[in-house]
């Protein structure tokens, strides 16, 4: 078409102008064709050429501006001008090709050239045009320039890609529209060990197999279809059923109506990367298995002291599961409210990097139980060596604790009963030693007189009058009396336990009994003292055990007697007060140290202030004893030098509902 | 004529009068004491070569008249033999004794003879 135009103005051009209508109709013609012309040059980005061989001129469009920069369109007007600027290297081609199309008077030639422009630089062109012939010589070449440059350079972009794509050891794969494979490159032929003839025009479910995830495969199409880049990771198989991991990276290619033409794929062989993580994975996997099922209780937390690992055993032991603890407290789970700050600051210590080795703790379980754990703490840092947190490992020591406390208090228990044991057997051992020196001290006066007594009758008896042998002998008699009576005191104050001592009780007239009781002493302590009864006439029967009451009275008075040296009055007055029974004993005698009242009834002591007086340190024990096998009381009061008094309470009207019990009982 | 003057000093009657009667047999004249303090005041009145104490007596004891008889500024009593009859038995009672100044120290029960025979040593 445009060449029909070109080659109608071309005519009009050469033909001179004439008259009349027919010229007039011929001169509007000519202007609209012009006009026609005008437009299509201006419309098209195509440069129009008109090459006129016989007058040597080149006519161009503004084309010849605009492409290549050149204002004034003169500057080419000759052959020689455009062949000047023709690229060096090609002038050859172009005027072979030329004289190619005209030694065989072809109508049409195309070339492709480099043209220089007016800056100097050259641009890739496609020209196309006819050729008029007269006489079998080509007259007349009317033409059109293309700008190729930019689709040169795109070739040779594809060119040099194609090239690192046949090269490189990626991937590569183009498929149509249809995802039917178009070309691979030889990476993935020598990958998969498929031919190129094996894999054009299949699809790439060809590399796919069993285990190739078919979701990743469904997502990847989706997105692709939809005109987006897709990244993933996925399983492919060689020709040989080689399971090969593969990260692919899927572009579709877009025509310039937005449609897609074909993708193209880039994949990089991971497999190697994917063995290594499932062995990474495997182990820690393994690794966290160990940790979750271990015999140790296991737990760690973060930076906040927030719990993020909880084994099995901490949950058997504490009683939460690992749900229900991740992102607490760990202080708040583990211990009491007391033990808080402590666990706290021991925690803080780990976190700052100070490891914590064998700690033992008390921990407060779901319920409220009590246990002991002995725990380790190590901080757990990240691959940047900041501490993120601890790691506790841990063993239940509860049974164990439990076992040394008891065992603790066991061996507590049973060393204050051998202390209490060695100190009873060391008074025991005491009381007897002192038993044995005063009880060899009292029995030794005594002997002397037996011993001097039988000496005399032996040595002197025929020289004695009956009187005097018989006063010997009473001597001796009274000596075993003396020491027949010290004997019993003995063995009363020797008798640890009261029950084993019998109570026999009886009705007795109380004044004759006291009477008798205050002759005796008189006469033991040879009438030295004059002992003075007031009794309350009232009571005069009483039921008790006479022997008991004498032990009472008898050691009573013979102290006060024995411990007043300086004085001859000692009181004795009895009286019923309120159901009781008094008897008063006063002396005005040496009295008793404050510091011996504490033990005062302990068998074998002596006051400390009694030394020069002769006795046995039982008197006061046998009283004690006495008093209370028959429910009585007794109060002493002592001031040194002054004297002493000594009540003692007997329960009077109870008696004998008292006495009945016990004789029930024994 | 007596073999000697002998003051004893013994708070239990039975035994001192059997010593005495011993001692007199044995023609020895006595001074008998029971207690110390009415020793002290006899020994003065009574001239004895001898005593014979008691260790346990009321008022005044054994060790005490040991003391006041060795302490006395009269020569004559101050080097006084002094028996002791104690019915204290052990050693350490014995030493308390010898240490206070007692020139022979007799553990009761003795028999008769062999204080007869401490005596008829020192007078």
């Amino acid at each position: 078409m445009i060449n029909t135009i070109t080659h109608t103005v071309g005519n009009f051009l050469l033909i001179p102008k004439r008259k009349g209508a027919k010229i007039q109709k011929l001169c509007k013609e000519l202007a609209e064709v012009r006009r026609k012309y005008e437009l299509l040059v201006n419309a098209i980005d195509d440069t129009i050429w008109d090459w006129d061989i016989t007058n040597n001129t080149i006519d161009w469009s503004d084309g010849l501006r605009i492409m290549f920069g050149y204002k004034d369109v003169n500057k080419l007007h000759s052959y020689a001008s455009w062949f000047e600027n023709i690229h060096p290297a090609d002038k050859d081609d172009v005027i072979e090709g030329l004289q190619q199309v005209f030694d065989q008077n072809k109508v049409s030639w195309k070339s492709l050239y480099r043209f220089r422009c007016s800056n100097g630089s050259y641009k890739h062109i496609y020209s196309r045009c006819q050729i008029l012939y007269e006489g079998g010589t080509p007259c007349r070449l009317t033409g059109i320039i293309q700008d190729i440059d930019e689709r040169i350079g795109a070739i040779q972009e594809v060119e040099k890609l194609s090239l690192v794509a046949s090269k490189t050891d990626n991937l590569v794969i183009i498929t149509d529209a249809q995802e039917r494979i178009e070309w691979v490159n030889e990476g993935l032929i020598k990958r998969t060990g498929y031919s190129m003839a094996e894999v054009i025009g299949k699809t790439k479910d060809l590399f796919h197999g069993y285990e190739t995830n078919q979701d990743t495969l469904r997502m990847m199409r989706k997105n692709i279809l939809a005109g987006t880049s897709v990244t993933e990771e996925l399983l492919n198989y060689t020709k040989d059923g080689e399971k090969i991991w593969l990260k692919i990276n899927v572009n579709p290619v877009f025509d310039d109506s937005k449609k897609i033409t074909r993708f193209i794929s880039v994949a990089t062989d991971i497999t190697a990367e994917k063995r290594y993580e499932t062995e990474i994975t495997n182990i820690a996997n393994e690794l966290s298995d160990l940790i979750e099922n271990a015999n140790a209780i296991i737990f760690g937390t973060d930076e906040l002291c927030q719990v993020n690992e909880w084994n099995a055993s901490a949950t058997k032991l504490i009683g939460y599961s690992k749900q229900e603890v991740l992102g607490r407290k760990l202080t708040h789970i583990l211990v009491g409210i007391k033990q808080r700050e402590n666990i706290e600051q021991l925690c803080h210590q780990v976190l700052d990097g100070t490891a914590l080795s064998l700690h033992e703790f008390q921990i407060v379980n779901r319920t409220g139980g009590i246990g002991t754990l002995l725990v380790s703490a190590t901080p757990r840092k990240n691959s940047m060596g900041k501490i993120i947190g601890l790691l506790v490992v841990g063993q239940d020591i509860t049974e164990l604790s439990e076992y040394r406390t008891s065992l603790e208090t066991k061996v507590k228990e049973r060393t204050e009963k051998l202390e209490a044991a060695l100190k009873k057997e060391n008074h025991l051992v005491e009381l007897k030693n002192q038993f044995v020196a005063i009880a060899s001290h009292e029995f030794r006066t005594p002997l002397s007189i037996i011993n001097f007594a039988t000496n005399f009758l032996g040595e002197h008896f025929e020289k004695l009058s009956i009187t005097e042998v018989k006063s010997k002998l009473e001597k001796i008699e009274k000596q075993v009396v003396h020491m027949t009576s010290l004997l019993d005191d003995v063995i009363m104050a020797g008798r640890t336990e009261l029950n084993k001592i019998p109570v026999n009780e009886s009705k007795v007239d109380l004044l004759q009994v006291v009477n008798k009781i205050i002759e005796d002493v008189r006469q033991a302590t040879k009438n030295k003292h004059q002992i003075n009864l007031r009794f309350d006439n009232s009571i005069r029967q009483i039921e008790t055990d006479e022997k008991l009451l004498r032990n009472i009275l008898i050691n009573l008075l013979t102290n006060a007697v024995k411990f007043s040296p300086h004085h001859q009055n000692v009181n004795l007055e009895i009286s019923a007060v309120q159901g009781d029974l008094i008897f008063e004993i006063v002396d005005q005698g040496i009295g008793i140290p404050e510091e011996d009242f504490k033990r005062l009834f302990t068998a074998f002591n002596r006051g400390s202030n009694t030394k020069s007086i002769a006795g046995t340190g039982l008197g006061l024990t046998i009283v004690k004893k006495a008093v209370d096998l028959l429910n009585g009381k007794i109060e002493i009061q002592s001031k040194i030098n002054e004297g002493t008094t000594v009540k003692v309470i007997l329960p009077f009207d109870s008696k004998l509902e008292l006495n009945s019990e016990r004789i029930n009982q024994s | 004529m007596a073999r000697g003057n002998i003051l004893l000093v013994e708070d239990t009657v039975d035994l001192g009068e059997l010593i005495m009667q011993f001692l007199e047999l044995e023609g020895y004249k006595v001074t008998w004491a029971q207690n110390g303090e009415a020793a002290i005041k006899l020994v003065a009145t009574c001239n004895p070569q001898l005593i014979i104490t008691d260790m346990i007596m009321p008022i005044m004891g054994g060790i005490e008249v040991i003391h006041k008889i060795r302490q006395s500024s009269d020569a004559q009593i101050n080097k006084m033999p002094i028996i002791v009859l104690s019915a204290r038995a052990t050693p350490e009672d014995e030493a308390f004794a010898y240490q206070a100044g007692a020139t022979n120290y007799i553990i009761k029960p003795c028999s008769i003879t062999s204080l007869i025979n401490a005596v008829q040593s020192l007078v």
